[in-house]
């Protein structure tokens, strides 16, 4: 559930005093005003669509993936996975496309960017614990995640989001996280700028036969558009720029 | 042989030249093609930065967030 101490009385830890907790009772919703998170929230019938849409864009996701996705090129696929296992190199030693490797990369950057978002903040209302679709998210990509958005509620009122301390959770936290993952994201950017046309080329012809490819740039895509809500979700319950 | 005007580079001119200043023809097809090439790899670049500047939102966000509050920031 919510860790809203507001509205479940005192946390089991230790290390809150009274005055804290009479404090929090006294502002149920983080910054006292409950109705301004009703005014960010949506509606209740609203949310219920969003979710239902989401699980819609689950299930056609992946009976696009398994049923109606190119696959003309099976042994390709397997090569393709290895040799990028392989840091692009396969068994033969020759290189693989730079443009699908660099894929592949950011579908690893991206559920660490993802975790860092769900972890600390992105709790849902109803219960449903994140860690096990982001674990999930590692192999699976967006298959793995949007079941956990599909039953994602937000919080009834604003909580009063406290620092996890776990150590998972810590790291996720620190900066040195992000710019891990920025530093990343730059190298892939150069990967990818410094290709030359007979690798777009090669990734075009792959996404049209290749259903590894075909499947991992639509998750690519799936991703990064659901990306900005989270950011959004994590610095409201940041209260970034609120003082 | 370099023409500044970019019109006269068009390829219905060079069909047009090939019959009648072939000579001409075969350098402005070179930088046809090499225009063609700078446009290309221009717009790899642009594709590049596209497919993955969203990323760098939520990436840049994770480095500017503040912190999540802690219990011992709480204690009044």
């Amino acid at each position: 559930m919510c860790e809203g101490r507001g509205l479940q009385g005192p946390a089991p830890g230790p290390r809150v005093r009274p005055a804290t907790i009479a404090t929090t009772r006294a502002e149920p919703g983080g910054d006292g005003n409950p109705s301004d998170m009703d005014a960010l929230l949506p509606a209740k019938w609203s949310l219920r669509g969003l979710n239902l849409g989401i699980l819609a864009l689950w299930f056609c996701f992946g009976v696009y993936a398994f049923k109606f996705s190119p696959n003309a090129a099976v042994v390709t696929d397997r090569t393709l996975l290895q040799a990028a296992i392989n840091l692009g190199v396969d068994e033969d030693g020759n290189s693989i496309n730079r443009i699908f490797l660099a894929l592949f990369y950011v579908l690893g950057l991206l559920p660490v960017i993802y975790a860092s978002l769900l972890l600390p903040s992105g709790k849902s209302g109803n219960g449903v614990p994140a860690w096990p679709f982001v674990s999930l998210s590692m192999f699976l990509g967006a298959f793995g995640l949007l079941p956990y958005f599909s039953l994602w509620q937000p919080c009834a009122r604003r909580r009063d989001v406290l620092g996890s301390q776990s150590k998972l959770t810590r790291f996720l936290e620190s900066k040195a996280n992000a710019a891990v993952v920025l530093a990343s994201l730059a190298g892939l950017t150069a990967m990818v700028a410094t290709a030359s046309s007979s690798d777009w080329s090669g990734y075009l012809s792959l996404f049209g036969k290749s259903r590894f490819t075909h499947v991992s740039s639509l998750d690519f895509c799936v991703l990064t558009l659901m990306a900005p809500f989270w950011v959004y979700n994590d610095a409201e319950q940041r209260q970034w720029k609120r003082g | 042989m370099k023409l500044t005007d970019p019109r006269e580079k068009s390829p219905p001119l060079l069909h047009l030249l090939s019959h009648t200043r072939p000579y001409i023809a075969n350098d402005l097809k070179l930088d046809y093609k090499l225009d063609y090439k700078l446009d290309k790899n221009k717009r790899d670049a642009l594709l590049a930065a596209l497919a993955l500047l969203p990323l760098y939102g939520p990436a840049v966000y994770l480095l500017l967030r503040p912190q999540l509050p802690n219990d011992d920031d709480r204690v009044t």
